[in-house]
């Protein structure tokens, strides 16, 4: 039986677990470095080498997520021992559920999350809160911590009915409402840096100025609705068109 | 590592800019910058740009006085932005090196029980040398083309408008619209967008 404690240990460890990430097995060893203490302490007499390679076999999820489908793992683990019948081992369990937790995960955290607090802390900052990138970290490290800990505290507790409680909470459904979210402070801070584009006394938008500024968006605009877009190419462009519009007044 | 925001733009240049005491100069630097790779999601097996190392490496060469340009504070913070977006893709190659080569450690760590944990730190401090190599690569190419950026803006008249920072992040802001694909993302972007421009206009 794991104490809270443990648990706690577990949702530490996991922290660590992109150390080695590689191209072959991706987390692979990273989550035989998360389990191993837990690991030898039930199965002390099989860490062999075939045990090993089972939990060093190819697996990739989403970090956040990722201490609950380790507990979850651990509880399988831990009836396997005690005699219980499992529905399925604990590798099984892990290869079953990494690629919808990872997708949800993903979309969720990085998808929509991040973007939005990062957001927030760029038009802040815009409004000259220089303190701003402090509070998107604690934001961000604050709603993050109590994911990883509810998480892998239900994830012990459920097993691998923790799967259904993922369903309950919509994530993907989430994800859209905050990369929603995202845009509404997009368009509110695009209008607020136009504002300011169009206020600048140095200069009037007439002209060639005016003539380089809609080329630009217009290629802008058009380098968006292709895939491959590269943010890059926009910026170098919009910088070659704001010179060439200076060198012309 | 961690997980947090540490490693974005928007933190580690303010960071890295209060180490030689110019915060505001590498949070606006950081910014910029965090806007071009907003979208860019660590997922699966993608790696994307380096945009850690460049931002830090623009940050202390530009506040550190190693890099000028003969523009205001505004602009050249605008340009160092552009050295740094343009870099980022040759430090990812680096990165993916090391991941290249920590396969080498995940074989060696699953022969044994015993091996898997120094395995699993010897990964770690591959990365950390990685980024150590990306550090320095980037910096040195961002200080090269600087001379480069330099030459061209004496062959051209110098722009000295003010608004380039806003233009940059405003184009920033129009490379994000990917985001549009999402349900209701043109009604929410163009209402807000139109409602924020009216409400400012009038007040």
């Amino acid at each position: 039986m794991l104490s809270w404690r443990d648990l706690v240990r577990l949702a530490w460890r996991c922290l660590f677990v992109q150390m080695s990430w590689n191209f072959k097995g991706f987390q692979n060893l990273g989550r035989l470095w998360v389990l191993s203490p837990f690991l030898r302490r039930w199965h002390h007499d099989r860490m062999d080498l075939p045990f090993c390679s089972r939990y060093g076999s190819y697996f990739n999820t989403n970090v956040f997520l990722l201490p609950t489908v380790l507990a979850a793992t651990l509880a399988l683990e831990e009836k396997d021992r005690e005699g219980q019948s499992v529905p399925l081992d604990g590798v099984a369990f892990g290869q079953a559920v990494m690629a919808p937790v990872a997708a949800v995960g993903d979309a969720l955290f990085w998808g929509g999350l991040r973007p939005l607090i990062v957001l927030g802390a760029v038009v802040l900052a815009w409004f000259g809160y220089t303190w701003s990138p402090w509070l998107a970290l604690l934001l961000f490290v604050l709603l993050t911590t109590y994911v990883r800990l509810y998480g892998v505290f239900k994830g012990y507790a459920l097993g691998p009915q923790v799967v259904g409680l993922i369903q309950q909470f919509r994530l993907a459904g989430c994800a859209v409402v905050l990369k929603q979210m995202s845009l509404v402070v997009l368009g509110s801070f695009a209008a607020l840096l136009a504002d300011a584009l169009v206020a600048e006394p140095a200069v009037a938008l007439s002209g060639p100025l005016l003539v380089g500024l809609v080329a630009a968006l217009t290629l802008a605009w058009g380098l968006c609705c292709c895939r491959r877009v590269v943010a890059t190419v926009l910026l170098w462009w919009c910088a070659v068109a704001v010179a060439m519009a200076t060198a012309m007044l | 590592m961690l997980q947090s925001l540490l490693c974005r733009p928007l933190v580690c240049a303010p960071l890295a800019g209060s180490v030689v005491g110019q915060w505001t100069t590498g949070l606006a630097i950081g910014c910029l910058l965090e806007l071009v790779w907003l979208l860019r999601l660590p997922v699966g097996a993608t790696v994307a740009p380096d945009d850690t190392q460049v931002a830090i490496a623009g940050t202390l060469l530009y506040a550190g006085g190693l890099i000028s340009f003969p523009l205001p504070e505004e602009a050249a913070v605008g340009f160092v932005a552009l050295l740094c977006a343009t870099v980022a893709g040759v430090g990812r190659h680096v990165e993916i090196l090391v991941r290249q080569f920590n396969v080498r450690f995940s074989r060696r760590g699953l022969c044994s029980q015993g091996l898997a944990p120094r395995c699993h730190w010897c990964g770690a401090v591959a990365f950390v040398l990685g980024a150590w190599c990306s550090l320095l690569f980037c910096g040195l190419l961002i200080w090269l083309a600087s001379f480069g950026l330099q030459w061209l803006l004496l062959l051209f008249p110098v722009p000295t408008w003010q608004g380039l920072p806003a233009l940059l992040l405003l184009l920033a802001v129009v490379g994000l619209l990917p985001l549009l694909r999402i349900p209701h993302g043109r009604w929410l972007f163009f209402g807000s967008f139109l409602t924020t421009y009216v409400v400012a206009q009038v007040f």
